[in-house]
């Protein structure tokens, strides 16, 4: 008994393999333990800011929600993106996060607004973020610097979000007749599956004056969306840069 | 050594734990909170009347009509936004189980969001059909900016049939068929695949190697530049390439793909009230006051009859519910019964009130339904007022509306004073 409570004198990997077998039993553990901490996280961000936006079609507008989200969502990549450059030169935080994201999304689209609130899968569907990130992880590891990332991928970030989910949105957009009023597709999914905390004029979209610029506020949208970013990005790199500063201490114990 | 019979100790404790769930668990929600709305919300914004239900029983598929007038109360409380910014009709419902086919105010288009006047009279028409199979209270509503939902009765419908029966067909502008329960889906999802796909690739390519550990030590030792290789720039390079190319052909292709495309619509607009004569009928509150013990609303009343043929009153309603005077009135059997006060409306003196007469007429609207629909908690509301319609019939059972607003007082003694 006494002999086993004696601490040990020779190390716990007494080979560089095992040694090498113990590092990746360790980054499988973190890994998928990071994974669901940022379904968590993310999601939970997601939910609270774009909201409305992300959940239904008919909020999925040309200006609120191509400007919007990128601009909220690239604030928690940027600060983690810092974290795992600073301290492991990963490039794949935000491609990490951004799919974490669109994992947890499904799952509560298709458990919750679907199974439980009877919503058709085809008017809660979530927007991706995934190309966002990718541009962003391979714009950081080709300039090796975290400012230009920022400026050349953060503005990506903004510009391909639209993009890539335009493909999505698109084919709501066509228009229909409902006894004399001009709808999209979207609207009327809007109409027609009845949201009673949803009233029509809560909808923030199409707001403001950008199509004085011109009949479409599209291009003006993904170029704030993607100025924002950069600028968002920016400050949350600093988040990033206080979290390493505060709490890598116990990874240096380890 | 442990027995393996059952103690009666021991078999006490699961149906203890069994009991304790049984008390804890909610019951089954038979509505949807109608009756937790504040009743200052309820007694003095909006009274609904004319209410109907094309049917309590429909297949999926089914249509079902809600029809029906609300007044907007012209006392409308000072301390709550007033519709005259922007409401929308809409349907109390747990959800989509019905789809909204049509709707209409005064026959402009429910898609809209609507002003509407203080003291105005409006009908509405609400088409639905039937989604999904189950028994639902139905409840037209309406959402006011800023105020929230007002809900106006409630009726259990019940839907039969098979879902996946259920069909949202639809035709585009541009000629295209297409059934809104699944167009788009496959499409989504797909572009979803595709996008997690390269994720996965990216992913992969770096968790195939070390990760953590060596890593940060490698930085640590002041090594990170050494940890990013040739192979990493050019794979980095290859998924940038990748993204912004699907990306760019993605929405070249897509645009060929849907030519017609529309931003979203938001429509606004302003209803006029239903153009009906005035009531020639005042009313001047003498007093009012919610016997307690009684459960009872007592009414000391002024009634002056100005038009040209006697009335009689008919019938008291505020917050959905109905006092029927039953001499006057008949009680509607579709209207849900709960809602129906089963001792009416008792009316001093009760009798055809001549042309050109002033009468002092002294009501009781008696119900438990006060109680129990949560109406007498105004009490503690910052400002306790009573309202609805009064209606009165003339002999040719043509209908007068009148609507009342008042001070209300609670007592807790016994009948008004000088009752008649």
């Amino acid at each position: 008994m006494a002999a086993s409570l004696r601490a040990r004198t020779e190390p716990a990997t007494a080979t560089p393999e095992e040694r090498q077998r113990a590092y990746r039993r360790f980054d499988l553990i973190v890994a998928v333990l990071l994974f669901f901490l940022f379904m968590g996280l993310y999601h939970v961000i997601t939910i609270l800011t774009v909201g409305d936006w992300d959940f239904w079609d008919d909020w999925k507008d040309s200006r609120w929600w191509l400007s919007f989200t990128p601009v909220v969502e690239i604030a928690m990549p940027a600060a983690i993106l810092y974290i795992f450059w600073a301290r492991f030169r990963l490039p794949f935080a935000a491609t990490f996060l951004t799919l974490s994201l669109v994992v947890a999304e499904w799952i509560n689209r298709v458990a919750n607004m679907h199974g439980w609130a009877y919503f058709p899968l085809n008017f809660i569907w979530p927007a991706t973020l995934i190309p966002c990130g990718l541009a962003l992880d391979t714009t950081l590891l080709l300039t090796d610097s975290l400012l230009l990332a920022g400026i050349f991928g953060g503005f990506l970030w903004g510009v391909l979000f639209y993009l890539a989910n335009w493909p999505l949105i698109a084919p709501f957009l066509a228009p229909v007749n409902l006894n004399g009023a001009l709808m999209s597709i979207a609207d009327l999914q809007g109409f027609h599956y009845i949201r009673t905390g949803t009233p029509e004029y809560i909808r923030i979209i199409n707001r403001g004056t950008l199509r004085t610029f011109g009949q479409d506020p599209v291009y003006l949208s993904v170029a704030f969306a993607g100025f924002m970013s950069v600028v968002v990005y920016m400050a949350f790199i600093g988040v990033g840069w206080v979290f390493v500063r505060s709490q890598f201490s116990w990874l240096k114990k380890i | 050594m442990i027995s393996s019979r059952t103690t009666p100790r021991a078999a006490l404790r699961p149906a203890l734990i069994a009991l304790a769930f049984a008390l804890l668990l909610p019951a089954v929600a038979r509505a949807h909170g109608e009756r937790s709305q504040e009743p200052s919300l309820r007694l003095s914004t909006i009274q609904w009347y004319d209410t109907t239900w094309s049917s309590q029983r429909i297949n999926v598929n089914q249509e079902l009509v809600v029809t029906g007038r609300f007044h907007i109360m012209g006392s409308w409380p000072l301390e709550i936004p007033s519709p005259e910014t922007l409401t929308f009709l809409n349907l109390g419902v747990p959800g989509p189980v019905f789809i909204r086919a049509a709707s209409e105010v005064d026959g402009v288009n429910g898609v809209s969001s609507m002003a509407l006047r203080l003291g105005g009279d409006y009908a509405y028409r609400i088409v639905l059909r039937g989604r999904l199979p189950g028994r639902y209270h139905v409840h037209p509503m309406l959402d006011v900016l800023d105020a929230g939902a007002i809900l106006g009765p409630g009726q259990w419908v019940t839907v039969v049939g098979d879902t996946a029966s259920f069909n949202d067909w639809i035709t585009t502008l541009t000629g295209r068929r297409l059934n809104l329960t699944s167009y788009g889906l496959r499409n989504v999802v797909g572009w979803h695949l595709v996008w997690i796909a390269l994720a996965v690739v990216w992913l992969a390519y770096w968790v195939r190697k070390p990760l953590l550990m060596p890593r940060y030590e490698a930085v640590q030792a002041g090594e990170g530049d050494r940890l990013i290789t040739r192979g990493d720039r050019m794979m980095a390079a290859a998924m940038l390439a990748l993204t912004t190319v699907v990306a760019i052909v993605a929405y070249a292709v897509t645009n060929v793909a849907n030519p017609v495309t529309i931003p979203l619509q938001s429509h606004q607009t302003k209803v006029p009230a239903l153009d009906e004569p005035p009531a020639n009928i005042t009313i001047v509150p003498e007093q009012v006051t919610y016997l307690v013990p009684g459960r009872t609303v007592q009414f000391r009343l002024r009634v002056t009859n100005h038009g040209a043929q006697p009335v009689r009153l008919g019938e008291f309603t505020t917050a959905n519910l109905r006092f029927l005077n039953a001499s006057v009135a008949k009680p509607d059997p579709s209207y849900p019964p709960d809602l129906l006060a089963p001792a009416g409306l008792l009316v001093q003196p009760n009798r055809p009130i001549a042309a050109g007469e002033s009468v002092e007429m002294y009501l009781e609207a008696t119900s438990p339904v006060w109680e129990t629909d949560r109406l007498t908690a105004l009490m503690s509301d910052p400002t306790s007022r009573m309202g609805g319609l009064f209606m009165f019939f003339d002999p040719d059972g043509k209908r007068s509306i009148v609507e009342f607003s008042s001070s209300i007082v609670p007592t807790f003694t016994g009948h008004l004073e000088g009752e008649l």
